[in-house]
């Protein structure tokens, strides 16, 4: 079932496009990787995605209606955010944090109920981050603050989850854990839409990917076509070393290309 | 329900709550036994409630009681929106005086001497002072407008606070009545002394009004640790949580002003020194910051009448002399962390 549809989405900066007839959808049951290189207008779209920029053309649905016919709240029980670089600024509790995630669905003034606490233990329960629950927010490591953080996301229980480059700063073991978490989501019946850099990790974890350049989707689809050499060679200017594995494709940019060939 | 459950509930803060509330009601004795006048506790309870000797009663219920009230009620304005603001800009050096508003209230209440208008109405220094409140923040909404950015409202404020500083220097600089400038001089140090009901019963009204707007924003102040962004996908508004924030404090701490004169540095310190005590989170911090800038604002109110000076020392003066040294700390501190 499609969760969100965006139509001809334009957004503009000053008078510079930044995305340009953007039209791309998000089901339940998937991982959407939105891939692309820097300035490509990945984050932008996320946060279109999010309803957190409103765009200057075309329209965003979420459940089939307009985003811009329903309230913040509404939008904040359906879709969880989990910026690039999520900060947490004050030394809160790990476990305190995790619980703001669940602010969406507490009423104002009250106290968070039975299904809430639940929310909150099972989101810390799956990243795996029960045992930090005392800890100090500042006093946690990379890759801790990384999954206390994904936790928080979780604890909302989003029919849809954007994540902005989520494993930008985790090592090699720490991204395949995030990783596994996604797609698990996916697998759980949530949709998930991922910003990522890594073309590793897009192709191995990514139902679906959307390549993205100057604002515009270049293509779209499954991983191998989406991601072929000539993509590879026109948007990002690297050519991959590719194979298989127990199945699944790989992908591993390996060298830079001189420029971008001429369009024939 | 399991141990667990239990744990991540909200933590409710009595112990910290009923600690501070004992300390407040002591103070509270303690400013009302304080004075010039040898009263003794059980004097002043009895006078208090109507009893015993009518100069006693004067001294408690005229001099004594209103200047406790007032304590309270401008100490708690500091500590819940210095509290509020640090959380709102997530800027530990944030405090009341940040956003223009004391500077500015405290220049509606020099027009109103420099002009003698109190002297005809004796409530203009307050209601002046209020307008310099609120106009402080009309013009913090207009100097950084819609989706403004932390940065723009303590830019702006620290422009809108130069603004009221200068014009009072202008006041003083251009005044040829040697009297009205010491009045000014000494209004502006901060004081509690020969206020009576009737500021009480003015500045009440304001002064709740803003704790509410305050208190309505814990929500987002929670969330807003995560960022504005993170905080906007979390349903919270900005532009509103900034409106009322903004004008929680001017309407609190504006009528603070208008009465006291200005007194700063407490809403600097109360929400650092009881940030630990609620687990670093903005909204426990508001309650029990409340609380903690009306004790501090009694005893430090307690300590100018103690304290054996040829002139009574000035609240504001002891505050500052009792921050400074804070907030030194503080950027010592916060540079250290920064290296």
């Amino acid at each position: 079932m499609t969760v969100m549809r965006l139509s001809a989405i334009d957004v503009v900066r000053e008078t510079r496009p930044i995305l340009e007839r953007v039209s791309l959808s998000v089901a339940s049951g998937e991982v959407l990787g939105i891939v692309g290189p820097n300035g490509a207008g990945k984050s932008t779209l996320l946060r279109v995605m999010a309803g957190l920029l409103a765009p200057a053309a075309g329209t965003v649905e979420l459940d089939g209606r307009d985003l811009r016919s329903w309230n913040r709240n509404g939008i904040a029980r359906r879709i969880a955010y989990l910026p690039q670089h999520p900060e947490c600024h004050w030394a809160m509790a790990a476990e305190r944090v995790v619980a703001l995630g669940r602010l969406p669905h507490i009423a104002p003034w009250q106290r968070p109920r039975a299904e809430d606490r639940h929310a909150i233990q099972a989101a810390m329960a799956a990243t795996d981050v029960t045992h930090l629950a005392r800890r100090s927010a500042g006093t946690l490591s990379g890759g801790e603050h990384a999954r206390v953080m994904l936790a928080r996301a979780l604890a909302a229980e989003p029919a849809l989850l954007l994540a902005d480059e989520p494993v930008a700063d985790l090592d090699p073991y720490h991204s395949i854990d995030v990783m596994d978490h996604l797609a698990g989501l996916a697998r759980a019946g949530r949709a998930v839409a991922v910003v990522l850099h890594d073309l590793t990790l897009a192709t191995r974890y990514c139902d679906r990917l959307a390549l993205l350049d100057c604002g515009r989707i270049v293509a779209e689809g499954p991983a191998e076509p989406t991601l072929s050499t000539e993509n590879l060679a026109g948007v990002y200017r690297v050519a991959a070393l590719r194979g298989r594995h127990e199945g699944k494709p790989y992908l591993l940019p390996w060298t830079r290309l001189p420029e971008r060939p001429e369009p024939s | 329900m399991s141990m667990a459950h239990r744990a991540i509930g909200v933590p409710r803060d009595a112990v910290l709550h009923a600690a501070l509330g004992f300390s407040l009601f002591g103070a509270f004795v303690l400013s009302l036994a304080a004075g010039p006048a040898p009263l003794g506790l059980t004097d002043v309870a009895a006078a208090l409630f109507g009893q015993g000797p009518e100069a006693a009663q004067l001294i408690v219920r005229e001099i004594r009681l209103p200047r406790a009230l007032l304590g309270v009620m401008i100490g708690a304005s500091l500590g819940l929106s210095g509290a509020g603001l640090q959380g709102l800009l997530r800027n530990p050096l944030a405090e009341p005086g940040l956003i223009g508003a004391s500077s500015m209230a405290a220049l509606g209440g020099v027009i109103a001497m420099y002009f003698g208008l109190y002297t005809v109405f004796p409530l203009a220094l307050p209601a002046l002072a209020m307008l310099g409140a609120l106009a402080a923040v009309a013009l913090l909404l207009v100097l950084a407008g819609r989706d403004a950015s932390s940065l723009t409202i303590i830019l702006a404020g620290v422009a809108i606070s130069s603004l009221g500083a200068a014009l009072i220097s202008l006041a003083i600089n251009l005044s040829n009545n040697l009297f009205a400038v010491t009045e000014i001089v000494f209004w502006l140090m901060g004081s509690l002394a020969d206020r009576s009901m009737d500021h009480v019963w003015l500045t009440l009204p304001f002064m709740a009004a803003g704790w509410l707007l305050i208190a309505s924003c814990g929500r987002a102040l929670d969330a807003l640790t995560l960022g504005d962004d993170t905080a906007q996908s979390l349903g919270v508004d900005l532009r509103r949580t900034r409106f009322l924030m903004v004008a929680g404090t001017a309407l609190s701490v504006g009528a603070g002003v208008a009465v006291s004169g200005a007194i700063g540095f407490v809403g600097l310190v109360v929400p650092h020194l009881l940030r630990p005590f609620v687990g670093h989170e903005p909204r426990r911090l508001l309650p029990a910051s409340a609380l903690g800038g009306a004790i501090l604002l009694l005893l430090a109110d307690v300590g100018v009448r103690l304290v054996p000076t040829a002139a009574e020392l000035r609240l504001g003066v002891v505050t500052a002399l009792i921050g400074v040294p804070f907030f030194l700390f503080l950027i010592f501190k916060t540079r250290r962390e920064m290296a």
